[in-house]
């Protein structure tokens, strides 16, 4: 890796051709309108191990609506036993239920919901501070500050 | 020559230097409309700043996405999803320096070097009090709200026209694709279900880590990688992944990068990665610990490889000693004192 690789190759246009031709189809996006998301269900997922003696593989298949309405959330299971959204990369749920409650909250305009007193000011709605949510497999070594 | 990378928090010149680089990255356009990237929503130009968020998006999600439970072959094959395998601190090498290269030639400052936000200082003050550190002051990257209206990076609806309004153009959408947008930055800053950032402790522990990837990744998470990424831990993650969970609003999502504190806290990824790197070459003096001693370890993920702007793909080996491009002020360290001087 030298300087000079590294000016040339890093231009503003330089990079749009690697992200546009490198990778092209990684960011083909549909629209994502609800109506559109509720064309586009979940259709599958599927999870393996990677132990060696055997290859365990389980597919299945997720169906979400909020408020009646079917929606493409992307949501499935990990191997775990967890369940995550490919829109929270950063997140992992015990529940479905809470990672697509999660998914309203981040995405505030593509779920409105109703004025209510818990709103606040500031634009944030109080989210659920659960202390038997935050145990986890490593708990122990966090200081949660309770 | 080797630059050298800074606290942002000790450092006046790089931190303004970065706020007006991003902000001029976020001004120019780079050539590209978002229909060529595929994104919905609109055809919009796209900035250059805007190139690096759809880059740090396809680390994260593409069309061949894995689950990050399983593994990759050992093997060269290239990986999908970088983020969410052993690829995930090279790929961010990468990002980082073809990023930092761009402020250098928009700023017109051959020496600037990007600075790093060390969020386990922060971790180490009282919750309360995290999200009153200096980094969130106005003169430095304004506070958090929906959306951000202090600071270098606000918007303020009555002057959206404004050029000095910071507007996000591509996100992630609910399903996880790129849509065009036009609406002010988010943060939450502790307000969400993560309510404080990592602390320095949790570094040095993810540092005693002797392997890269855990020997049964993604079930044990004992790796330096997994502890450090943070991921498919439920609920409270670990390193990395609690602070975008902390930060939150867009530093929540996959288009992370549109909040430019993200570039910030991965380059102190990358710090304490050079950190272990440093800590387990076998050329090295060994480190004041009582563990036996250690070397780096020849895995599967060294050679893992994934495509980069440079017209070829890398792999960890390539990365590995960037040393003549650059250092840090200073290195996490695992013993008694909390920094070590060091180069990269």
């Amino acid at each position: 890796m030298d300087a000079p690789l590294l000016k040339r190759s890093v231009s503003p246009w330089a990079l749009g051709e690697f992200l546009v031709h490198h990778n092209s189809g990684s960011t083909t996006a549909p629209s994502s309108t609800l109506e559109e998301l509720a064309e586009r269900r979940n259709e599958g997922a599927s999870f393996c191990t990677p132990r060696p003696s055997r290859r365990v593989q389980v597919r299945c298949t997720i169906q979400v609506d909020v408020n009646g309405i079917p929606i493409d959330a992307h949501l499935r299971a990990n191997a775990k036993g967890h369940f995550v959204v490919s829109a929270l990369p950063h997140s992992a749920f015990l529940s479905a239920v809470e990672a697509i409650e999660a998914l309203a909250e981040a995405y505030p305009d593509d779920f409105p919901r109703a004025h209510s007193a818990m709103d606040r000011e500031d634009g944030f709605f109080a989210l659920p501070n659960r202390p038997d949510q935050l145990t986890t497999l490593h708990g122990d070594e966090y200081d949660l500050h309770a | 020559m080797t630059f050298t990378r800074r606290n942002i928090l000790f450092d006046e010149n790089a931190s303004s230097s970065f706020i007006e680089g991003v902000r001029a990255l976020k001004g120019e356009y780079s050539g590209r409309n978002s229909s060529e990237c595929g994104i919905s929503g609109g055809d919009r130009p796209l900035s250059t700043y805007d190139l690096f968020v759809i880059w740090y998006y396809q680390g994260w999600l593409s069309d061949r996405f894995e689950e990050d439970c399983c593994q990759t072959e050992a093997s060269s094959a290239s990986v999908a999803a970088p983020l969410r395998s052993s690829a995930s601190f090279p790929w961010r090498r990468i990002l980082l320096l073809v990023f930092e290269e761009n402020l250098r030639r928009i700023l017109g400052q051959s020496d600037f070097a990007l600075p790093y936000w060390d969020w386990s200082s922060d971790g180490d003050l009282p919750p309360g009090e995290q999200s009153r550190a200096r980094l969130w002051h106005t003169e430095v990257l304004g506070g958090a709200g929906i959306p951000v209206t202090s600071g270098p990076f606000s918007c303020h609806e009555k002057r959206s026209n404004s050029r000095n309004t910071w507007r996000v153009a591509v996100e992630c959408s609910p399903c996880g694709k790129l849509r065009t947008t036009q609406r002010g930055l988010r943060r939450g800053l502790g307000r969400g279900i993560v309510q404080s950032l990592p602390q320095s402790a949790h570094v040095r522990s993810a540092l005693q880590s002797l392997q890269y990837d855990g020997q049964d990744a993604g079930f044990m998470e004992t790796g330096f990688r997994q502890r450090m990424d943070g991921s498919s831990s439920p609920i409270i993650p670990w390193l990395a992944n609690r602070v975008h969970l902390w930060v939150g609003g867009d530093m929540a999502l996959p288009t992370a990068a549109n909040d430019p504190v993200c570039f910030l806290s991965l380059c102190n990824l990358d710090r304490i990665w050079q950190r272990w790197i440093q800590n387990y070459q076998p050329s090295n003096e060994a480190p004041d610990s009582q563990e036996t001693e250690p070397t780096l370890p020849v895995d599967s993920w060294l050679r893992i490889s994934f495509p980069t702007p440079f017209g070829k793909n890398l792999t960890a080996q390539d990365v590995l000693d960037l040393s003549s491009c650059y250092a840090y002020d200073g290195l996490p360290r695992f013993g008694k004192q909390d920094y070590c001087k060091a180069t990269a």
